[in-house]
């Protein structure tokens, strides 16, 4: 039996369904992230397991006992918030030591545990402040330390990183995941960002509308999307549409130009289907078993990686490939042909994955 | 351009100028005038008169024991409620707000008849007890009383630390002592002050229940004595200006207290 279960849990506001029959078995020391975008139900699922929010139906079990009556007081779960929630009246020292004061810890234990929580978050020389006097980044440290000084039998986190910008989020972030491997604890993470949730994550939660549309290793995830929204939403995805030449040998048609995907297709010659292609997948030159051919239409450097927009008839096509600084990169209005292999295709019904608004930014709506 | 944000300062100050001589010229004149009760010398006389006569100390020490239970039996009443309502039951706070403005609308006069019909006979007889002149104190502080914890409570993330000390263990008790009260001590002094000039001054409800509270007394002063009168509202400002330094000097320099009036940081 895993450490943390749900089972057929359902959160209703009223008329409105927010998490619809979510299950989900989370393994001790596991760190587990909920991704999706908002009103996809991943902050309500984690608010039930803390306990702020009552379970309309199913059952949360932890270490085998069922939650679904103890309050949030004594759920014995460390929780960190998107905007810090620090108690403004006491001191860093003061908020951490606040959870073991409760918990009827001796005032030289606490004194002790305060210190090393401190030395955990590189904070030792910040006791005495109080959390106006700090800035963002390190009032989450504290509020982490905060929710892990009474060994929590598990961490709770709500989008922490947020708020704060781009270069401490990538700081903090490493730094909750070393503090979590070092400490072995259980962590349930929420976010928004793809790009968070795959780095930081043992597994992936994709959620949609109040469910799981796929759980599994952010390789898993990233490399084999179980349906199209997750395609979709991890990741920059090209999606093109085609029609079908040979549903046997799962040759398709885009802009006139012919390719294999591998595999075959259920759908009549002639039909019209969607094609998904990540940018990394695409190499520049006729190396590769499929090609496509097109007029390079803008070159992004995004700093490790080069990133050329290719207009294929009207559609337009991204390409990544690392930055070599030996290569010359292709020049806008230059006509260029991409190779990739059949594997790399991914065929969905058309209605499963609709097309980016044809622009020559398109990369970016593929993202958001 | 910056010709022009100089002469708006120079209107701003003018402006300033012209409140402060409207609100301190007559409380100057007053005190001029209370120094006078000796014919053609400046002096504290009338000052002498007020300390020498008994009632002064009497009545105003009753006013001041009514004020403190005001303010204990409001803020008890008061602060959890606000705190639930947000909490919990945030549709409710328009009917809350509605309430507040109901001591402004119906006069002291009509509270002090409708106290004294429901509770001077059987079963409810209180009208005897000091207590039924504090829960008339009571509604009328209120909306003060509200408004204020209602700001205190708004400027802090209410939820958000109570959801933080939840999951740290914390019970209600804690929650409320530990947690929210120390962050809202300055609204909570305010509550108070303002308690305190209501019911130190209050005339209607005194009168009509037949206490012998400050205000009657003040009253009764106006009507009999020239000096004295003034030298009493002096004292009242003097009084009040004191309480105000008391909260500032309190509150002053510690987080969770005046400081935190800026907003978040």
């Amino acid at each position: 039996m895993a450490f943390l279960e749900l089972h057929e849990v359902v959160k209703s506001f009223g008329r409105n369904t927010v998490v619809r029959g979510l299950s989900l078995s989370v393994e001790k020391g596991e760190f587990l992230s909920f991704l999706g975008g908002s009103g996809c139900g991943k902050t309500t699922t984690l608010r039930m397991i803390a306990g702020f929010e009552t379970v309309t139906a199913g059952a949360i079990l932890l270490d085998g006992s069922d939650l679904s009556r103890v309050p949030p007081n004594k759920r014995n779960l460390g929780m960190v918030f998107q905007n810090y929630a620090l108690f403004p009246n006491m001191t860093v020292a003061r908020n951490i030591a606040f959870g073991l004061k409760i918990a009827g810890k001796k005032g030289g234990e606490v004194a002790k545990r305060v210190e090393e929580m401190l030395e955990l978050i590189h904070m030792g020389d910040f006791a005495e402040r109080y959390p106006h006097q700090l800035s963002g980044g390190q009032q989450q440290r504290v509020a982490l330390a905060r929710a892990l000084a009474r060994r929590p039998s598990a961490l709770l986190l709500d989008e922490p990183l947020s708020a704060l910008d781009a270069k401490i989020r990538l700081r903090l972030r490493d730094d909750i995941r070393a503090i979590q491997r070092a400490l072995g604890i259980t962590t349930i993470y929420v976010t928004h960002d793809q790009e968070e949730a795959l780095s930081i994550s043992d597994r992936v939660a994709v959620m949609r509308e109040g469910r799981i549309e796929q759980i599994g290793a952010p390789f898993e995830i990233y490399n084999a999307p179980g349906t199209p929204y997750v395609a979709t939403f991890i990741g920059t995805l090209n999606v093109l549409a085609a029609t079908v030449k040979d549903p046997s040998k799962g040759e398709v048609v885009v802009e006139g130009q012919t390719f294999g995907t591998g595999k075959p297709i259920g759908d009549n010659a002639g039909g019209d289907i969607r094609v998904s292609i990540r940018p990394e997948a695409l190499t520049a030159g006729d190396a590769g078993p499929n090609r496509l051919k097109g007029t390079v239409q803008n070159v992004k450097f995004l700093g490790s990686i080069v990133r050329v927009v290719i207009r294929v008839g009207s559609q337009f096509v991204s390409m990544d490939g690392f930055n070599d600084p030996s290569l010359v990169p292709p020049r806008i209005g230059e006509e260029l042909s991409m190779s990739f292999a059949p594997q790399a295709c991914m065929v969905t019904k058309p209605e499963a994955a609709p097309l980016p608004i044809a622009a020559v930014d398109e990369e970016e709506t593929a993202e958001a | 351009m910056s010709s022009r944000r100089g002469s708006r300062l120079v209107f701003s100050w003018i402006w300033i100028a012209l409140g402060l001589v409207y609100f301190f010229l007559p409380l100057l004149a007053t005190f001029l005038f209370s120094l006078r009760a000796k014919k053609g010398v400046l002096s504290f006389l009338a000052y002498q008169h007020v300390f020498a006569d008994p009632k002064f100390l009497q009545t105003f020490g009753f006013s001041f024991e009514m004020a403190i239970l005001t303010v204990i039996i409001g803020l008890a009443l008061i602060v959890p409620t606000a705190i639930w309502i947000y909490l919990k039951l945030p549709r409710v706070k328009p009917v809350i707000e509605f309430f507040t403005l109901l001591p402004f609308v119906i006069p002291p006069i009509i509270l002090a008849f409708g106290l004294i019909r429901t509770y001077s006979r059987p079963p409810f007889a209180f009208v005897s007890s000091p207590l039924l002149l504090v829960a008339g104190y009571v509604i009328i502080s209120f909306p003060y009383i509200y408004k204020s914890v209602d700001a205190g409570l708004r400027a802090m993330d209410l939820r958000g630390l109570t959801e933080a000390a939840q999951s740290l263990g914390a019970g209600w008790p804690t929650l409320l002592f530990m947690v929210i009260i120390p962050n809202l001590k300055t609204a909570l002094l305010s509550a108070l002050f303002l308690t305190f000039a209501i019911v130190i001054g209050e005339l209607t409800l005194a009168v009509l229940l037949a206490w012998p509270a400050f205000g009657p007394y003040m009253a009764l002063m106006g009507r009999n004595l020239a000096y004295e009168p003034a030298a009493l509202a002096i004292l009242s400002f003097g009084l009040t200006w004191g309480a105000i330094g008391l909260i500032q000097a309190i509150t002053r320099g510690r987080p969770g207290g005046g400081s935190n009036l800026g907003g978040t940081h």
